[in-house]
């Protein structure tokens, strides 16, 4: 798969992530550059770890499938993922703006490792495509990254706004992966 | 301090206005801070939530009415009741109807409640006659009866404040007995 191949899942996916910590930010009072940096470091990592470890998966038994099956897996992962969004955007409520003093890295980490399992059905794909793994995990990390650090930051200025719109965007983002990759490998 | 003081009170006098003008479950910790004029971040130094902000109000309009050492200590509390509730009547005829947890009714009673126990802790000299309906319990029940004569006064303009004064004074000196003779 292309760099955009890459991009535009990781992109939808990192706006799971996006909500989340723009709720987040919402809720934490003297939340400084350095914290936000930490968290989304955090957020970046695991969402790496998870990708690694689904394009592992896939290395161990895509090998053992030609390569129209292959396609047709990560057409299907795709749909799957981009429908889940999709229905989490229209069932999505607000969130309740309440101070939160108890969040720490060790809260932050088991919200990166819950949000993140995605991603490694995300790894999957690409490992049964053949995507790069080096740029696979710089995207994986990058747009986590970049997402966390801005949703934190407005969040923390402005509170949650726009939940259910930008699920939508990530989960049409995911659908057109999935449109994407039937037109180019499987018709 | 008074800076401090001040920006709690434009915080929980910007909730009072958005509360008139918006429904509560659309005012936002920001739209509250917009209104005082502060950052977002500002009301987090004084309160947890928008409910904790609704609480400070309410405890603030009812404090002044505890005068526990005077002598007809109810009936001041009454009487600024009444005062309190004819000059914000409309945001107490919204706010009566915001329920979920930390609903206004568990906020009202509650913070009441704290006040008629305070008059009680003062002026209940003995507890013989019903060692086991403490303060705090006739302070509660007390409050929970007020609050629904509140509501029933609130959605009945014709009332008047002395009426709510008057079946106010009724329903605590008079027994349940009272009523049926």
């Amino acid at each position: 798969m292309n760099i955009w191949m890459m991009m535009l899942p990781c992109i939808g996916l990192a706006l799971d992530d996006f909500i989340l910590m723009m709720g987040k930010g919402a809720t934490l009072k003297d939340l400084t550059t350095e914290k936000t940096t930490a968290y989304a470091g955090i957020f970046g990592s695991v969402n790496l770890c998870a990708a690694l470890i689904g394009y592992l998966v896939a290395l161990v038994f895509g090998g053992m499938l030609v390569v129209k099956v292959n396609a047709m897996i990560c057409a299907l992962i795709f749909l799957v993922l981009g429908m889940w969004f999709v229905h989490k955007a229209l069932t999505r409520k607000g969130i309740v703006e309440r101070l939160d003093l108890n969040f720490n890295w060790k809260q932050c980490v088991k919200m990166a490792i819950i949000t993140n399992i995605t991603t490694i059905f995300y790894g999957m794909a690409n490992g049964m495509m053949g995507s790069s793994l080096i740029l696979l995990l710089l995207c994986a990390y990058l747009t986590c990254f970049v997402a966390v650090f801005v949703a934190l930051r407005i969040g923390y200025a402005y509170g949650y706004r726009f939940g259910r719109g930008i699920q939508g965007v990530g989960g049409a983002l995911l659908l057109m992966m999935a449109l994407s990759v039937w037109f180019k490998f499987l018709r | 301090m008074d800076k401090k003081n001040n920006t709690k009170e434009f915080l929980a006098e910007s909730l009072r206005l958005l509360i008139q003008r918006m429904p509560f479950h659309s005012i936002t910790i920001k739209k509250i801070c917009d209104e005082a004029g502060v950052v977002r971040v500002t009301f987090y130094n004084y309160f947890v939530d928008k409910y904790d902000a609704l609480d400070y109000l309410v405890q603030t309009d009812l404090m002044a009415g505890i005068c526990e050492r005077e002598s007809d200590p109810l009936t001041i509390l009454l009487t600024h009741l009444a005062k309190v509730l004819s000059e914000h009547r409309r945001f107490y005829e919204i706010s009566v109807e915001i329920d979920g947890q930390n609903g206004f009714q568990e906020i009202f009673i509650h913070r009441l409640g704290e006040g008629i126990k305070r008059i009680l802790d003062v002026h209940r000299t003995s507890m013989a006659e019903a060692p086991e309906l403490d303060n705090a319990f006739l302070a509660q029940t007390h409050a929970v009866l007020i609050f629904y004569l509140v509501r029933t006064w609130l959605k009945n303009p014709s009332l008047k404040e002395e009426d709510f004064i008057k079946y106010a004074l009724k329903m605590s000196q008079s027994s349940f007995y009272d009523f049926m003779k």
